[in-house]
This record gives structure tokens, sequence and C-alpha cells, in this order.
């Protein structure tokens, strides 16, 4: 079989989706399976870190720097905003894949700005004294906090990937949701991490 | 004697019935305890066990609307028109013998 480009295989996608009879396309149920089982993964870790947390006599520990929860707060609600700009573009999307781009460009946007903030927050804690090693609060934070930092990296370049096909008119609609389902579950993770975690 | 075999089986049930809060058997079953470890892990074996049941049968729920949306959608596309009944086509007369 002669290989083929990026152009073939998304024209080719593109035309058998149009005639596809299939309920859910199969790499949107791979996502969905993939986020029910990392739904799970951060479930665990949360209830490890509540149980961790009810033992301890006084939380947070002493000698800790306190976790910023009102600058963290703008960070939480521009990836909230985030969120609602890819349900724009994925609307859009249906009616007109042109505008699409704007929203889109503005999810990924507000995504780089909460990775890019999380990252400044962690020097100034790691500054003043909050380490892996320090305390059960900063193994904890750093692990839970930091793997949804990696999950939100890895919707970002899906998102990239997808805007990068539209602006080339190769995306097709299963490639954009399966992108958008992940950001969603990174999106609606984190007011539950903030719960938890920082409050 | 039959009063004793009573009172001795009460014995039992009452027994039986405190057992479990001595055994300890696992961390979740320390009846005994009431602080905040003891309900910090009550809730966390709740919401551990309700996750996984939420999620796939929320996952099939959306699959069932979205496959009875699908063939309504179906429906109105092959539902065929009302046309009139065919009329039968006039035999050919044969021709008149003499």
């Amino acid at each position: 079989m002669p290989p083929r480009s990026a152009r073939t295989a998304g024209r080719l996608r593109l035309a058998s989706e149009s005639r596809s009879t299939q309920l859910v396309a199969s790499s949107v149920l791979g996502m969905l399976i993939f986020v029910a089982a990392e739904v799970m993964f951060f479930a665990g870790l949360i209830s490890a870190f509540t149980i961790i947390r009810a033992e301890a006599p006084i939380w947070p520990p002493a000698n800790q720097p306190r976790l910023p929860i009102e600058r963290t707060a703008i960070n939480t609600i521009a990836l909230l905003f985030s969120g609602v700009a890819l349900a724009i573009a994925q609307r859009a999307f249906t009616r007109d894949r042109g505008k699409a781009r704007t929203p889109m460009l503005v999810a990924m946007l507000l995504g780089g700005f909460f990775v890019l903030f999380q990252g400044a927050e962690w020097w100034a804690l790691i500054r003043q004294g909050l380490t892996l090693t320090s305390s059960s609060l900063g193994s904890f934070f750093y692990l839970i906090v930091g793997l949804h930092a990696l999950h939100a990296v890895i919707a970002i370049a899906l998102l990239t990937a997808a805007w990068w096909r539209l602006q080339r008119g190769w995306l097709a609609q299963s490639q954009l949701v399966t992108a958008a389902v992940f950001w969603y579950f990174v999106v609606g993770l984190w007011p539950v991490l903030y719960g938890v975690v920082y409050l | 004697m039959s009063l004793v075999r009573t009172l001795f089986a009460a014995l039992v049930c009452v027994t039986a019935l405190a057992a479990p809060r001595l055994a300890l058997a696992c961390s979740v079953c320390s009846a005994y305890r009431e602080d905040a470890a003891n309900r910090a892990f009550v809730l966390t074996t709740i919401f551990l066990s309700l996750t996984p049941l939420l999620m796939f049968g929320g996952f099939g729920v959306w699959l069932y609307l979205r496959h009875r949306k699908r063939e309504r959608a179906l429906a109105v596309v092959v539902t065929p028109v009302p046309t009139r009944e065919p009329v039968a086509a006039p035999r050919p007369s044969l021709p008149e013998l003499s």
C-alpha cells in the first residue's frame, strides 16, 4: 500500500465519516474509556489525600506555607472559561467550520495561561519551603496538582493539533470531539481538585 | 428447661450482635471510632464505589438517548410517502375470433 500524506488521510477520514453509521466514533469511545480510567485514578488520589488530611492532628502542617486560594480561584475561572470557549467552538464547527477557529484559539490560550500561572505558583511555593519531601501536604499537592497540569499540557497539545488541522481543512468532527472530551475532563476535574486540595 | 434454652439463645444472639464492634475486621468497620479518620474512610469508600457506577451508568444512558435520537431521525427519513393505489394495467384485448 503506498504511503498516504496527512492531507489524503484527512480527506479520506472526512469522506468515510459522512458515510459512517456508528453511534459513537471509535476515537471518541477510546477517549471516553481512557477518561473513565483517569477519573478512577484521580478518585484514588483524592481518597488518599482525604484520609491523610483527616488523620493529621494539624492541617495544614506546621511551618508550611498556605496555599494561595484567591489567586488560584482566578486561575480556576480562566480554565472554566476555556471550557466554555471550546463548547462554543464545537457548536460553531457543526454550522460553519471557519467560525470555530477563534473560540478554539481562545480555549487554547486560556489553557496555556492556566498552566503558566500554575507554574508560577509552584515556583513561589517552592521558594517558601513547600517541596515534595517537606510534608505530606507538599507530597500530595505536587502529586495531584502536578498530574493535573500534565494532563492539561497533553490536552493543549491535542487541541493545538486539532486547530492545525482545522486551519488546513482536514479536521473531522470525531477528531474535534476526541480532543474536546479530554479537555472537558481536565476542565471539569480542576474545580474538584481545587475544592479538595486548596479549601 | 425451655426457659433456659430461650435465655441461652438470647445470650448467643446478643453476643453475636455485639461481636462486630470488637472484631475490627477492617478500617471501615471500626464502628466504635467516631473520629474524622473513620468518617473519611467511610466517605471515600462510598465515593470510590459510586464513581464508576455513576460514570458507566451515565455513559449507558447517554448512549441509549443517542441511539433513540438516531432511530427517530432514521424513521423520519425512511417513512414512505403515501401514494395512490397502483392502478391495474388494462388487459390487452384479445382479437375477436370470427
